[in-house]
């Protein structure tokens, strides 16, 4: 049955009223949020105490903050990128699945993660490869049998697993080329495995995506997480706490009003107001029970991180993770931070190297069917009974889809 | 296929009056407008001989948002003309066959295959074989009124064959006499096309006379 949209219509009108209102709310708040901004930016010492105070005081488990890492540019600076390196390495994955379905006549999931290695500034073509795994029950690589009952979450944690690790391997292959290595992920490098279950396993997991991260450390790489439009609030939560002591509310309650905050604002509003297209903000250390864990397992895996206009446009706002080990190094973090905006000028407001792994990685629904397809056909080969299903969908590859010569 | 024979794409799809190409950037460098190709089976079955009457190259939204940029970069352009799967089609209007080692200058029994390679017909030998007989030039012109720009097919053939065929100056007086004759009550295509060809083929005038 049709949605009865007459039944909506209220909600409807209500709806838009609603936007209206929290829009002109946010205009206000985003006025205040830059006006702290500016109050504190650069009172290393009060930030300093203020956040320490927050940090032993809040709910460690709920609190997440940012705070500046080092005490040299004033919080409400941005900062124009330098020139990029006349050559470099870059180097981005991207992954995709089909996630098993226990419904369906064959019993498999496939991981697809695809390569580009794109050489900057020599003028030759970039190198694209694709790594797909298809996992079935029984197969000798296979993690365990009951695999297969996994929900999608665990196909997708073992994707962004294998989105790392192959990209370790491929900065480690560009080693000796001229100019910096860098990795690029897209998605945040605070890594933690959601709907893993939790425990041992997503312990484990972790456990794997720093090893990742460290060997990309050791053979002298670079390494950034990209999110494109975060929706983190870090910057505002320190903003708030800095500030809490004008409030009614206490430290241990500040993760309670956490999304209220700046009336839903988020640190994208924040920095889309304050930078020109190209330029960054300066960096924050990430507060965070996870980062926290991150940082005792090694110390230069503490997850820190810049936000980046990459483009003219509203909203066109970057959050982009680095490790410790590129954070603290001025001269890496300026050319990541120039690497970044040229590659976003290549196609306007967005790096080309992430737009190509993702178009190289993607696995569409009709590859999907020639899979099954090609497995179907294997199957009967070996005058096993191909499933119903399969039969059929040979019969749908065969006749449908097909175009005429038209010239 | 022959050894010194070069492969310009494969079959994407055909019926019998001709078929579509799929070639890569690097498949682009010889064949043109007019060329004579041949789609080749690999096992006894027939050959068929066409000529390309259409090129087209595909854009998509990356490719649209790339030539906004002011001076796209050497790396991007490499990438772009090489790794990423956008096919250069070409559409191919057939003009004849050859089974069991002769030449038949009519539609095909059986159009090529999905995928069959296809050959620049460049052998000197197998060329001028193929367009020795003239009775091909009629299944061109029935391609009038289409969307195969006939006159300029014409043309663009006929001055890439002279040429392959060391200037052969008898071989294009005759084509020009055929096409006088096939063409004597279609003034609106012999007209330009004899223009057209004039200018292709200098010394054409002196060798009519």
């Amino acid at each position: 049955m049709a949605l009865e949209f007459e039944k909506l219509t209220t909600a409807v009108a209500d709806m838009a009223h609603e936007v209206g209102r929290r829009r002109e709310e946010q205009r206000k708040e985003l006025d205040t949020a830059l006006a702290l901004l500016r109050d504190y930016a650069a009172e290393w010492a009060l930030i300093d105490e203020r956040m320490d105070r927050a940090v032993s005081k809040a709910d460690e488990k709920f609190y997440r903050a940012a705070r500046p890492l080092h005490h040299e540019i004033a919080l409400d600076q941005g900062i124009d990128a330098s020139p990029p390196p006349e050559r470099a390495t870059i180097i981005a994955t991207d992954g995709s699945q089909i996630v098993p379905d226990r419904h369906a006549a064959l019993l498999y999931y496939l991981i697809n993660v695809g390569v580009i290695t794109y050489y900057h500034g020599s003028g030759e073509p970039p190198e694209v490869t694709t790594f797909p795994q298809l996992k079935y029950p029984g197969a000798s690589d296979t993690d365990a049998e009951d695999v297969f009952n996994l929900s999608s979450n665990l196909v997708s944690i073992k994707r962004d697993r294998a989105e790392i690790v192959t990209l370790a391997a491929k900065v480690a292959e560009a080693a000796g080329r001229p100019g910096p290595t860098l990795g690029i992920l897209d998605q945040r490098l605070l890594y933690w495995p959601i709907g893993g279950g939790g425990g041992a396993h997503d312990e484990l997991v972790v456990e794997e995506w720093q090893d990742a991260m460290s060997a990309v450390h050791a053979v002298g790489g670079w390494l950034v997480g990209f999110i494109d439009r975060p929706g983190k609030r870090s910057v505002l939560t320190m903003l708030h706490t800095l500030d809490l002591d004008k409030s009614q509310r206490k430290i241990s309650d500040l993760y309670r009003f956490d999304s209220d905050l700046f009336a839903g604002l988020t640190d994208t509003d924040l920095f889309d107001a304050l930078l020109q297209p190209g330029q960054r903000s300066v960096v924050f250390r990430d507060i965070s029970q996870h980062n926290k864990a991150f940082a005792t397992r090694n110390r230069d895996n503490e997850v820190c991180f810049f936000y980046l206009k990459t483009g003219s446009g509203e909203k066109q706002l970057a959050r982009v993770d680095i490790p410790l080990w590129v954070a603290g190094d001025k001269e890496a973090l300026n050319q990541v931070h120039a690497i970044l905006v040229d590659q976003c000028r290549l196609i306007g407001s967005y790096p080309y190297v992430i737009t190509r792994a993702d178009e190289i990685a993607v696995v569409g629904r009709q590859d999907q069917e020639e899979l099954e397809n090609r497995i179907a056909l294997r199957l009967a080969e070996l005058d096993l009974h191909p499933m119903t299903t399969s039969k059929q969908f040979s019969k749908d590859i065969a006749r449908g889809g097909k175009t005429r010569f038209e010239g | 296929m022959a050894k010194n024979e070069e492969e310009i794409g494969r079959v994407l799809r055909a019926n019998t009056t001709g078929f579509a190409v799929g070639s890569r950037v690097n498949q682009l460098t010889t064949p043109g407008f007019g060329s004579l190709v041949k789609a080749q089976a690999a096992g006894e079955r027939e050959a068929i001989y066409g000529l390309i009457y259409n090129i087209n190259i595909d854009d998509d939204q990356l490719i649209r948002r790339l030539v906004m940029v002011e001076a796209p970069r050497r790396e991007v352009i490499e990438d772009q003309r090489n790794n990423r799967i956008l096919p250069i089609e070409m559409s191919v209007l057939a003009v004849g066959y050859r089974l069991n080692g002769d030449l038949h200058y009519s539609l095909p029994p059986r159009p090529p295959l999905n995928l069959d390679p296809v050959i620049l017909v460049e052998d000197p030998q197998e060329l001028e074989a193929f367009t020795r007989n003239l009775g091909y030039l009629r299944l061109i012109l029935r391609a009038e009124g289409g969307r195969v720009p006939v006159d300029q097919l014409l043309v663009a053939h006929m001055h890439d064959v002279y040429r392959r065929r060391g200037e052969d100056a008898a071989w294009i007086v005759a084509v020009v006499r055929e096409l006088i004759e096939l063409l004597r009550s279609n003034y609106d295509v012999l007209i330009p096309t004899l223009e057209a060809l004039n200018s292709a083929v200098p010394g054409l005038n002196m060798e009519m006379r």
